[in-house]
């Protein structure tokens, strides 16, 4: 009992990261219909953003933590989606009108194009840090067992929410949000209603960037590691999450994040740690004979 | 009088399909102006083609004295331009609220509720469905909401592609007289085009018949309405 509490805290916490990179996935492929392979390659740089700015405050001196936290969230977002706005306007807007394979095949290269850039500029090596937030609080006892709640994971599982919330409202209330659902609508009409779509394209790259950045920053803190390598994994995990919860769809990626990280965490404790991607995949697999739209996804979309 | 919409030798192409071979035409302010067609003859490419979506592809478009042929859509929409498209295109997953404040994308909001009350004026039934979603209106409601969308960025020039299409007669008739009544009332200038040829001659001042891509004829609503030949290609059969 004791055993599956310490699971559900674990498999929230690593839910709530894809699910933030899940996001980024399922707009792009909202607006554009197109699955964003170098998503999660953003992701990764996110982390090695953060990891560099983390570096570089201790160097300067700033001890305060949740200072150094703050310039780097901000830090690695804003570079992270500059990439995600280059990456758009290089690779796949020229392509827009073009076949449809071709901005797929375009973000496979940009994938490949940010890892070899990462693996070039810092090294192959797997880049440890030390833990930021230590700590944390027992919760419950069984037997010899206790239940730990760390501070790291409340962390992250706080500015997950915080993120998503602002990105609702965004989405929801501001005209911002509303040109973006539009151009996801009917792209053809939003331009013919003085939206600028391309423009309106290159903010939703640039949003998702952000929001994978953060997931990045929470990846390196959460786990202590990174190297060039972990964009394809936990992209693919994400993309998984955002099918999962029905592409298209925003409290989908979320929740089918959260189902990734449950599943995931479970099958590792319960079954075996080897086998936890294969589980993962499985129930993509059931999931899109029994539910081809996903968990909260629409019918209607039928883009690819 | 000069124009506020004129084209010159415009062609557009669809892919390698010439949709659009030369056409010259011309909408003076406050005129209401149809474009009457048989299926396929390039009324609606000629429609999106001022709108910049295809470009076009030779001749020159020009609004207000402006080229305007170069120009990105949003850009040329911005101008005082509004179209109330083929297929009405309402966003399905909006409500009617949302989808009248895209109307008016761009323009502030205490201007954008004030027009929203004359759009309401206009089609009542519109402030009846405020929260319902786009998607789950009537095709009539739907025409209404995409005419009351395209006004909500009060347009100097409307351009209304078919909006009688699929549409019960007395909805028809409602959503002429509010057009015949905008026209009037505040000068609205529209390009109006229809397949349904009697109802549209009637209202328009001028109108021109588009077959293949090119104009055959044009002249004042009432004297197309009187040839034989336009009576044969596009009125017999019903009204």
């Amino acid at each position: 009992m004791a055993y599956a509490l310490q699971q559900l805290i674990n498999g929230v916490t690593l839910g709530m990261i894809y699910g933030l990179i899940a996001v980024g996935y399922t707009m792009v492929y909202g607006i554009i219909g197109m699955i964003n392979f170098a998503h999660g390659d953003i992701f990764m740089v996110g982390a090695f953003l953060s990891l560099i700015a983390l570096t570089g405050l201790a160097a300067l001196g700033i001890s305060s933590v949740p200072l150094a936290l703050a310039i780097t969230l901000v830090f690695a977002a804003g570079l992270a989606a500059l990439y995600g706005w280059t990456v758009e306007r290089v690779a796949y807007r020229p392509l827009r009108g073009s076949f449809r394979l071709a901005p797929l095949i375009s973000a496979i290269g940009m994938s490949i194009v940010l890892q070899n850039f990462v693996q070039v500029s810092q090294g192959a090596r797997v880049k440890p840090m030390a833990a930021l937030i230590p700590g944390g609080m027992p919760l419950m006892r069984d037997g010899t067992f206790t239940v730990q709640l760390s501070w790291m994971q409340i962390a992250i599982v706080i500015t997950t929410l915080v993120m998503l919330a602002a990105f609702t409202w965004l989405v929801t209330r501001t005209p911002l949000g509303r040109a973006m659902r539009a151009c996801e609508q009917d792209l053809k009409m939003a331009g013919l209603l003085g939206i600028d779509t391309d423009r309106t394209i290159s903010l939703t790259f640039v949003i998702g960037a952000a929001l994978a950045a953060v997931a990045g920053l929470l990846f390196l803190l959460y786990y202590g590691v990174i190297d060039f390598f972990i964009g394809f994994v936990a992209g693919v995990k994400a993309f998984t999450a955002a099918v999962l919860g029905g592409i298209g769809s925003l409290p989908g990626a979320v929740l089918g994040g959260l189902a990734i990280g449950l599943i995931e965490t479970f099958w590792s404790a319960y079954f075996s740690v080897q086998y936890k991607d294969v589980a993962s995949f499985s129930i993509l697999v059931l999931v899109l004979i029994f539910m081809p739209t996903g968990i909260l996804g629409r019918a209607d979309v039928e883009k690819v | 009088m000069s124009a506020l919409l004129r084209l010159s030798g415009v062609t557009a192409y669809y892919g390698a399909i010439q949709a659009l071979k030369g056409v010259d035409l011309e909408v003076n302010p406050g005129e209401i102006v149809t474009l009457i067609g048989a299926n396929g003859a390039g009324k609606s490419t000629l429609m999106m083609t001022i709108c910049g979506n295809p470009r076009a592809r030779d001749g020159q478009i020009t609004y207000d004295g402006q080229d305007i042929t170069a120009q990105p859509t949003h850009a040329i929409m911005r101008q005082g331009i509004a179209q109330s498209p083929e297929g009405r295109r309402i966003f399905p997953r909006m409500s009617v609220h949302e989808n009248l404040l895209m109307g008016a994308h761009g323009h502030p909001p205490s201007e954008a509720e004030a027009t929203m009350q004359e759009v309401f004026a206009l089609f009542p039934r519109l402030l009846e469905r405020l929260s319902q979603r786009g998607g789950t209106l009537s095709g009539g409601e739907q025409q209404m909401l995409a005419i009351g969308r395209a006004l909500m960025s009060r347009p100097r020039l409307l351009l209304l592609d078919e909006p009688s299409l699929g549409l019960a007669p007395l909805v028809v008739r409602h959503i002429f007289s509010a057009i015949r009544e905008l026209n009037r009332r505040t000068g609205l200038t529209v390009l109006l085009v229809e397949q349904n040829a009697y109802q549209a001659l009637r209202l328009a001042h001028r109108g021109y018949v588009l077959v293949n891509g090119a104009i055959t004829m044009a002249g004042p609503g009432a004297e197309l309405l009187a040839r034989p030949e336009i009576r044969a290609a596009y009125l017999e059969g019903g009204h």
